[in-house]
């Protein structure tokens, strides 16, 4: 039954979850449908644009595949393809079945639910169930999507969770395997904006890719390298940038990071006997000072030393004799830069950076620093991942260019959200409260300082990885054979929902045989995809234009843009109603709640995560049973200061707008103590920890070799791929339409794709193709040592000579996926998925592979 | 009477297609259809290769070929110079289709929609129930009706095009005409299009042309 109040001819402000990065729109509602939508022109995280990807999505909530009631499998069998013969059974029974099997599971032992989705902004929820449940298995499954590599980085350099670039005050843009601002990554409008700004005001702009990609396209200078060898150029660019031309900010390194410590011959820093504060060398003073001490202005940052009879040196000291393993001809032969190539681009990175140079803003005098390196998904998912994004943003440490106009700039959700604030370790190191506060959310542990090492209860094997903070593609791993992880359960019910592992993971084959061994998977889906065939139980979910969500719908931690601007917050309401009976699914497991009898440790934790338990009149009741509804709207009550919700302030400006930052919190990293690691001490500790547990557990296979304080260059697995038959890596791109599996089945975004020349297609350079034999056009098999996917060749200039790449995700099989089924490439079907694939440091997993390329 | 003119800056066009997909939504294009659209191509050798974009649709020419060609008269143009079509006159004979050096005419033999038993609610209505006619852009003389701009204008998330009056000195138009270098496609055409282009920089014009 339709709302009679939604009968009517309006524009709805609510934000697009088209993707992750949550635009403000506005949707035409006419008569109870969805008639137009477009940017919202109030608010500034569209400001009247929105991507042909959120203008598309319609064609999702009209989609004639859509799922409108409970589906229940009825054959036993699963696996790729295999049909699960749906039976459509009624609400109650669902209901019946859901609560049956958790009452027998949390008898059993709680720690067998797990709960995977990529709902950012309702997974408050997810980790307040399975929290009161009694599982510690909750988390945003999304190994595609967030890097385990890049967050774990940002943590401890910026504080923050996420980058971006300053790109109003840069010069000199450097998209290091991303393409912010160009039609992918957070914050596209604001992003695509920005961008297109600086590129007219004359900004350089540089993308370094293995892919003429849609920003490299548009660069100024495209650097094709080989997959997963960023870190090695990384260095060596910092090689040449302190070893041949001497530019880097003296001030900002011996200040405001820990390049000036005393390093002992261990490793360790030399220590303070009183105050245990690692030292530094005082050059006016010619004696060692805690790094605290105010009187050490003159911080060393090069020489040897002696302290109390021992010989030190400042970190920086070390960090520059190890850049010289980085030469720009060894480099060059890892990377496939050319030296000149390397040397020209530190040089015009370095000039362009202007160190010494300052900005006024808004009466304070900044440091500004317009050159920047910017690195997303491209950088991250490699089995090096911590030490390839940290060489990426090196330079920009070298040069000063952290947390200041101009430079890479950490998001700082603080304001009127107060979720961000950055400390000093003892050692004066960063140290950030979002992981804390992200923690109430999500599965987020301090990256620094360490964790405690400790025997595994998650499957995420958080306990072994102490210096990580996102290890989300784990358990897929885990869950497939529990017991050679030390971990002391085997997972029986999985829910999983706006999540497709199967499609977005290495080796669907891998993939699937860990989902087959899960006695029970509860699917929340409006379309049947690849992963939900695997589903026991699948329950009906509402498009996010038909339900609520929690304020502020861009999640501050990532969607509002860092530096100047407003401090805003949007909503997600329902624009039209879901079809009958279809809702939430946090309505759905709120009944589950009920009647497993956990409803007061839920609302608690909801009280607590969402900020609610702060007020006497908005906190939830313990005893009662609450809609998303009805939390959205507290949420939004909390943030404004309001009694009862007021959906006017939407109507009548889109968003509720707080004020516009302070500088203090557009650019709080000119204004903190705290120091960037630029040697990682305490990695020592952490990685002979780590060894004493996992020895102890019988995993001495556990690889503690990426805990070492300096940035190496570790190779993938696929570089050490020595059979020559297999010659090329596979890469990827995203395409502003092609960003996430599900665009994929949207008729519109299919029908523009498809007249696109490189998307839908295996992109293989003219070279290769000569050699063998291809033309373009063909059919041809693109073969690693897991599988053979087959495509058609699209023979280009437009990719690295040793690649094969596609854009987005192709190749989709799902019996349902009337659309996308058999369009394009899934060259993840080519990538191993096993242990070997894991960084062990900070828990990300690697997307190379090494293929072969032959005529079909 | 005003002189409607769009410029299109290929140096800030990302090739997203939010105006491909903008004017789907305005008009309720079917399958296949077009009005508007971004074609690729690629330039160069690796690593000096890259890719243009280039959005391509009517150019409302002033010496408009395909109004020439028109036996009906259902093609014409309006006092403010945009070529639109009555769809109650076309016949189908598809002549203008053939006259237009631009490719940006498209025959409808038979209505069709995306999900062929769910027609989406999507769209003006517009061309609901025009069979064996010839579509193209109209650079959305309804939201020009209205004071809005085209649709492909408005949601560009670069705000790679300008529209307006070029008649009006203080129009933005008429100020990047004066300041920057334009061209048009298919100069030889002689047809005095109403579209022009700001050129890439990473690329010669002559390339494109």
């Amino acid at each position: 039954m339709l709302n009679p109040t939604r009968m009517d001819d309006a524009w709805v402000s609510t934000t697009c979850y088209g993707c992750f990065p949550s635009c403000a729109i506005q949707i035409h509602r006419k008569d109870g449908k969805l008639v137009g939508s477009k940017g919202d022109p109030r608010v500034y995280s569209s400001l009247g644009k929105c991507c042909g990807k959120s203008l598309a999505r319609i064609a999702d909530l009209y989609h004639p595949n859509r799922v409108t009631r409970p589906l229940l499998r009825t054959n036993p069998e699963k696996g790729i393809n295999v049909d699960p013969k749906w039976k459509e059974i009624g609400w109650d029974e669902a209901m019946d079945i859901v609560v049956e099997r958790l009452r027998k599971v949390h008898a059993d032992d709680p720690r067998k639910l797990v709960m995977a989705s990529m709902d950012l902004n309702n997974h408050f929820y997810q980790y307040a169930f399975a929290t009161a449940f009694g599982s510690p298995n909750y988390a945003w499954y999304s190994a595609t999507m967030c890097g385990g590599g890049l967050h774990t980085v940002l943590f401890a350099t910026l504080g923050s969770v996420n980058s971006e670039p300053d790109l109003p005050r840069c010069n000199y843009i450097v998209q290091w395997g991303s393409q912010y601002g160009l039609g992918a990554n957070n914050n596209p409008m604001v992003g695509i904006r920005d961008m297109a700004e600086a590129r007219k005001r004359g900004a350089k702009l540089v993308v370094i890719d293995p892919i003429c990609s849609h920003a490299a396209a548009k660069a100024d200078e495209w650097i094709p390298i080989i997959p997963g060898t960023d870190g090695a150029l990384g260095i060596g660019v910092a090689n040449v940038l302190v070893n041949e031309l001497g530019i880097y900010d003296r001030p900002f390194l011996a200040r405001n990071t820990n390049a000036s410590y005393l390093i002992a011959q261990d490793g360790h820093y030399v220590r303070d006997r009183a105050t245990n504060k690692p030292l530094v060398w005082d050059l006016a003073a010619g004696e060692a000072k805690p790094y605290s001490d105010e009187s050490a202005r003159d911080q060393a940052l090069e020489g040897c030393y002696e302290v109390e009879g021992a010989s030190c040196r400042p970190a920086f000291e070390l960090l520059k004799e190890h850049l010289k393993k980085y030469d720009a001809e060894t480099v060059s032969r890892i990377t496939s830069v050319p030296p000149d190539t390397i040397r020209r681009f530190a040089r015009e990175f370095g000039e362009a950076a202007q160190i010494g140079a300052t900005i006024v803003y808004d009466g304070h005098v900044l440091p500004h620093r317009p050159a920047c390196t910017e690195t997303k998904r491209g950088g991250s998912h490699h089995k090096n991942g911590f030490w390839n994004v940290y060489s990426i943003i090196l330079p920009n440490i070298l040069v000063g260019a952290m947390n200041v106009p101009g430079g890479l700039l950490g998001t700082h959700p603080n304001g009127p959200f107060g979720m961000w604030n950055v400390t000093e370790s003892d050692d004066g190191l960063i140290v950030s409260n979002l992981c804390d506060v992200m923690a109430h959310v999500t599965d987020f542990i301090s990256t620094y300082p360490a964790e405690e090492v400790r025997a595994p209860e998650s499957l995420e094997l958080m306990e072994l990885m102490p210096c990580s903070n996102f290890r989300n593609t784990i358990p897929l791993l885990t869950m497939n054979d529990p017991a050679k992880y030390a971990i002391p359960y085997a997972p029986e019910f999985l829910t999983i929902f706006r999540f497709n592992p199967m499609m977005t993971t290495n080796d669907p084959r891998a993939v699937a045989d860990t989902l087959k061994k899960v006695d029970f998977i509860l699917s929340f889906a409006w379309q049947i995809d690849e992963t939900n065939q695997f589903a026991d139980l699948v329950i009906p979910e509402a498009h996010d234009f038909e339900r609520w969500w929690m304020f502020p719908a861009n999640m501050p931690a990532g969607f509002i843009s860092p530096g100047p601007g407003p401090w805003y917050g949007q909503i997600v309401q329902p624009v039209v109603d879901p079809p009958p009976g279809v809702g939430h699914w946090a309505d759905f497991m709120m009944e589950v709640a009920e009647r497993l009898g956990i409803v007061p440790e839920v609302n608690r934790l909801i009280n607590f995560n969402t900020g609610l338990v702060n007020s006497p009149t908005l906190a939830l009741d313990p005893n009662r049973k609450y809609t998303t509804e009805e939390i959205g709207k507290r949420t939004v009550c909390l943030l404004t200061n309001d009694e009862t919700f007021n959906p006017d302030v939407f109507r009548d400006h889109g968003a509720v707008h707080f004020y516009d930052k302070t500088p203090q919190e557009a650019f709080p990293g000119c204004f903190m103590k705290a120091r960037i690691p630029v040697y990682f001490e305490h990695f020592i500790d952490a990685g002979k920890q780590v060894r004493a547990m996992t020895d102890k557990l019988g995993m001495e296979w556990w690889d503690t070799s990426y805990y070492h304080p300096m940035p190496q260059w570790h190779p993938c697995r696929s570089h050490g791929i020595d059979d020559r038959q297999y010659d090329l890596y596979t890469a990827f791109s995203k395409a502003p339409l092609l960003g996430h599996t599900i665009s994929m089945e949207n008729p519109w975004v299919d029908d523009i794709v498809k007249r696109n020349p490189l998307d839908y297609s295996v992109m293989i350079h003219t070279s290769v193709a000569r050699r063998q034999n291809i033309n373009d056009g063909d059919m041809v098999w693109v073969e690693s040592d897991v599988n053979r996917v087959k495509g058609r060749a699209r023979v280009t200039e437009c990719v690295h000579p040793q690649v094969v790449a596609t854009f987005g995700i192709g190749g989709r099989w799902g019996r349902d996926k009337h659309v996308s089924r058999g369009k394009g490439v899934h060259l993840n079907s080519l990538i191993r998925f096993d242990w070997d694939m894991v960084d062990t440091l900070s828990g990300q997993i690697d997307f190379c592979a090494k293929v072969k390329v032959y005529k079909a | 009477m005003a002189a409607y003119e769009m410029i299109i800056d290929l140096d800030m066009c990302i090739g997203c297609n939010a105006c491909t997909m903008g004017c789907k939504a305005e008009h309720g294009t079917q399958p296949g259809v077009f009005w508007g659209h971004v074609l690729q191509k690629e330039y160069g050798k690796t690593p000096r290769a890259t890719r243009l974009f280039l959005p391509v649709l009517c150019n409302h020419c002033e010496d408009a070929p395909c109004e020439e060609a028109c036996p009906t008269g259902a093609t014409y143009r309006s006092p403010d110079g945009l070529v639109l079509v009555d769809y109650d006159e076309c016949i189908g004979c598809r002549a203008c289709a053939t006259a237009c050096p631009y490719d940006a005419r498209w025959y409808i033999e038979r209505e069709q929609f995306y999900f062929p038993d769910t027609p989406l609610p999507y769209g003006v209505g517009e061309l609901r129930g025009y069979e064996r006619i010839v579509q193209k852009c109209n650079f959305c003389v309804d939201r020009l009706g209205r004071g809005d701009q085209p649709r492909c204008v408005e949601v560009c998330p670069t705000s790679c095009r300008t529209f307006g009056n070029r008649e009006d000195s203080s129009s933005e138009v008429s100020r990047q005409l004066r300041s920057e270098r334009t061209f048009v496609l298919r100069p030889e055409a002689a047809t005095r299009p109403r579209v022009r282009y700001v050129m890439n920089r990473n690329l010669d014009i002559v390339q494109i042309r």
